[in-house]
């Protein structure tokens, strides 16, 4: 087992104006499962997903990661587990504009390996898979949603992370290119990584083998 | 576009300090007792000026580098999210910190020069008689306090944003 999260909880806010994200939320992830989460906005699907991320700590409940309680792990650690054990692909595909396209695969790796040769090959490797190796050395800021989507993967997948968190990667993207993350994704979990994605996009949830779907911040069916 | 009114602000306000620090140290690096404050009780009040105007140029400079980390919230989170430990944060701000100070202190040179070329008359016999060590002197120190003083108005906003958890900074798209 990768992650457990145990009757989770997380709240927002204080006094009146608190919200309840997570209400009491139980998920075991093992290796090599591609699990989809969907459910409607705010149903605490994002939340979930940065718990499972270790972005941030519940309220109540415990979350462990490779059999670790993650509240017990000091913030280096946790730093180290972000940047080697995970990947992440956030909901706005978010990327460092003033760099370009191969650098900002590589911010990962400055973190902890510094930069190395190996590490460069493989980045160009994985651009050029996701159909980025004619925009390697352009600016973010000159590409397309469809094509920063991408550039997010490929920096989620640049430490060859055991469990890959995507919130929402198809989201505003053409359906070709939506097909095209799609396929993707489903070859990076033959390859033995973990994932748990966030979708509204049924065809999308259905390549996963796991769909849970949350409301009012619990999950509520396990439809597949 | 804050971000860049945000760092224009900060380089002003170091050259503007640099330069206040450079008057204080040739007051007092001076060899002519004339400007080192020995003779004149109007240069203890003079420096008691630039004492307050110091104090209030460091809790602008504070206020302009929590404005700078709040513009930066979302790439910082975003760098802790995928991997990147507090320090290293912090080491980035510090840095970048010390970047304005160096553009600072270009400007303030441009700024003297300006000010020199349009008072010349006046402040050519003060410049005659400090000396060219005591102006060297003034200048390291200048430089010297000024960099200690931004680092001291950087320090809090820089550890205030480190601790901040991930997810909240990123969700932050201010």
């Amino acid at each position: 087992m990768i992650t457990k999260i145990l009757n989770v909880t997380k709240s927002y806010g204080s006094g009146s104006a608190r919200a309840e994200a997570l209400k009491g939320v139980s998920l075991d992830i093992n290796a090599g499962d591609y699990i989809a989460i969907v459910g409607p906005s705010g149903s605490g699907k994002t939340t979930l997903l940065s718990i499972i991320g270790c972005l941030i700590h519940p309220t109540e409940g415990e979350v462990y990661f490779d059999k670790r309680r993650v509240s017990d792990i000091s913030d280096i650690e946790l730093s180290v587990l972000r940047g080697r054990e995970i990947g992440f692909v956030f909901q706005f595909t978010d990327l460092l504009s003033n760099l370009t396209v191969l650098e900002n695969v590589l911010v990962p790796i400055l973190f902890h390996d510094g930069m190395v040769d190996e590490k460069k090959k493989y980045a160009v490797q994985l651009l050029e898979k996701l159909g980025l190796g004619y925009c390697i050395n352009a600016r973010v800021q000159a590409l397309s949603g469809g094509e920063r989507q991408r550039v997010a993967i490929a920096r989620s997948l640049i430490n060859r992370p055991r469990l890959l968190l995507a919130d929402e990667p198809t989201g505003d993207l053409d359906d070709e290119t939506s097909r095209r993350i799609i396929s993707l994704f489903a070859a990076v979990n033959a390859s033995g990584t973990t994932i748990v994605f966030v979708t509204h996009n049924k065809n999308f949830a259905k390549a996963a083998t796991n769909v849970y779907e949350m409301g009012d911040g619990r999950i509520q069916r396990i439809l597949k | 576009m804050r971000g860049t009114f945000s760092n224009l602000a900060a380089i002003f306000l170091v050259s503007i300090n640099c330069l206040v620090f450079f008057m204080w140290y040739l007051h007092r690096f001076s060899p002519n007792p004339a400007f080192s404050g020995q003779q004149s009780p109007m240069m203890g009040l003079s420096e008691l000026l630039l004492v307050v105007l110091l104090a209030m140029n460091f809790f602008s400079l504070l206020v302009i580098f929590w404005l700078i980390n709040r513009v930066r919230y979302h790439e910082i989170g975003l760098l802790r999210g995928i991997g990147a430990r507090r320090l290293f944060v912090f080491k980035l701000l510090l840095v970048e910190t010390w970047f304005i100070v160096l553009s600072g202190a270009v400007l303030s040179v441009i700024l003297g020069f300006i000010v020199v070329q349009a008072r010349g008359e006046v402040l050519a016999p003060f410049f005659a008689t400090a000396g060219f060590g005591s102006l060297i002197a003034s200048v390291g120190a200048a430089l010297g306090s000024t960099l200690v003083a931004a680092t001291l108005a950087a320090l809090y906003p820089a550890i205030v944003i480190c601790s901040v958890e991930p997810y909240t900074a990123i969700r932050n798209r201010e």
